[in-house]
């Protein structure tokens, strides 16, 4: 965001912080929602920290991506590939979205 | 090092800054008229904006003012308009209104003067450059601000739009107290919005005072050239329906202008640029210049290796003329000479 706007706030009466929230975050939101997309569709592919964090415990700790590993080690194939297509699915489907509303939003 | 100070001594608002880079020194020390418009003219990079931005506390750090930006209560319009682009026209113009207690300025007013009345429930991406500058204005000016700061607030827009926006600026001037400072690199704009005038060369301010006089000095670099004429308050007299042309009187006799200006009481600000004046020794009577007036001369000054600015009475206004120096001296033209001046145009302040 421009910093004259943040002058131009402030220049009306907001201080730092008030600028700052009713200026810079409103601003700001097409930028979190897609930070918090972003993160999310990445974490969705994470491995090693969740195992290491969460441990894989089935019903609450194990995640897609652990699950999928899981069936590979058990030779269990068939699982393995019906997961990993829901997985690509689902990311598609997230980044997808996120590309259509940032372009709605960037024409408005 | 620096100081500064905006307080308010009487009728004047006292403005002294000082402020040191290593390419540049600002160094101002003068006081303004606490009514009125006050044109700050100057070159790019003479140091206009920092000056605004150091009376409004932009420049960071720099301020031995202990009050924050927020709390100056000094207005300022940027050159690009500043809105929020999250708030629709109404909630921008109510964002400095909702942070201030006093009240002095009626928002209904402000609406109506600036023409908003339609415009409240849009967002700022839907507006043009003249309506989003007039959005600004308004939410400036509704925080009653004890001087409001215009940094060339017509500069990004193109010559239709600045037509659009000049009347409601003159409307401003007209309805409401508040003191402005305008910046602007167009003498034009300056002679037609401003009662005071300031010119900055160079961080330091070079001449000051009531708009006529300034423009009638003769010693001014900045000020010789095209930049170079005078302002003259006259009032409309008759109209020439036949040829499309008002005559408007003055101190110093009649001057015909095309086009039809009211006749009302109200007088009409002419600027006269020097380049367009020439000087006669006799009255011309063969001429296709319509305006011939008598003059005496005032004073005559080199601007140049060539050119020369001689500063014409007629009645009780200025003309100037920019002639060349050859001119001076062929016509052996000085102080105390009665002579007749020739103006070729005029532009009028609509």
């Amino acid at each position: 965001m421009p910093r004259q706007t943040l002058e131009f706030a402030w220049t009306q009466g907001a201080s730092k912080l008030d600028a700052f929230f009713s200026v810079a975050v409103p601003m700001s939101v097409r930028g979190f929602v897609g930070a918090a997309v972003l993160s999310f569709a990445h974490t969705l592919g994470e491995f090693g920290v969740v195992l290491m964090v969460g441990g894989n415990i089935p019903g609450e700790t194990r995640v897609i991506s652990i699950a999928i590993y899981d069936s590979v080690e058990t030779l269990d194939y068939g699982d393995a590939h019906q997961m990993s297509l829901v997985l690509l699915g689902f990311a598609f489907v997230v980044l997808l979205g996120m590309f259509v509303v940032n372009k709605r939003w960037s024409m408005r | 090092m620096i100081v500064q100070d905006v307080s308010r001594i009487d009728a004047h608002i006292a403005l002294k800054h000082a402020l040191r880079r290593s390419d540049f020194e600002l160094d101002v020390d003068v006081q303004i008229p606490a009514t009125g418009i006050t044109g700050l003219f100057g070159e790019s990079g003479s140091g206009k904006t920092t000056l605004l931005r150091c009376i409004a506390g932009l420049e960071a750090g720099l301020s031995h003012d202990p009050r924050p930006v927020h709390k100056r209560g000094v207005g300022y319009v940027f050159q690009e308009p500043q809105l929020f682009p999250h708030l629709d026209v109404r909630r921008n113009i109510e964002f400095g209104l909702r942070r201030t207690s006093s009240n002095r300025i009626d928002q209904q007013q402000v609406i109506a003067l600036l023409g908003l009345g339609d415009l409240l429930d849009r967002k700022p991406d839907g507006l043009s450059g003249g309506e989003a500058q007039r959005v600004a204005i308004a939410s400036v000016l509704l925080r009653s601000p004890r001087l409001v700061l215009m940094d060339e607030p017509l500069a990004s827009l193109d010559q239709r739009r600045k037509e659009e926006l000049l009347p409601y600026l003159d409307r401003l001037h007209e309805e409401l107290s508040v003191p402005i400072i305008y910046v602007s690199h167009s003498i034009d704009e300056v002679s037609r919005l401003c009662d005071h005038l300031l010119l900055i060369d160079n961080g330091k301010i070079v001449a000051s005072g009531e708009l006529h006089e300034v423009l009638s000095r003769l010693d001014l670099p900045l000020l010789s050239g095209s930049n170079a004429g005078s302002v003259i308050d006259a009032k409309a007299q008759r109209y020439d329906s036949v040829y499309d042309l008002t005559e408007l009187g003055f101190s110093g006799g009649v001057l015909c202008v095309p086009g039809r200006y009211e006749e009302r009481a109200k007088s009409v600000r002419l600027r006269i640029a020097a380049q367009d004046v020439s000087i006669c020794l006799k009255r011309p009577d063969a001429t296709t210049i319509l305006n011939v007036l008598a003059a005496e001369i005032d004073d005559v000054q080199s601007v140049g290796p060539s050119s020369a600015l001689v500063r014409l009475a007629v009645g009780t206004d200025y003309l100037l003329a920019l002639i060349t120096r050859r001119s001076v001296a062929r016509l052996q033209l000085k102080k105390g000479d009665a002579v007749y001046a020739q103006v070729k145009s005029v532009t009028v302040k609509h």
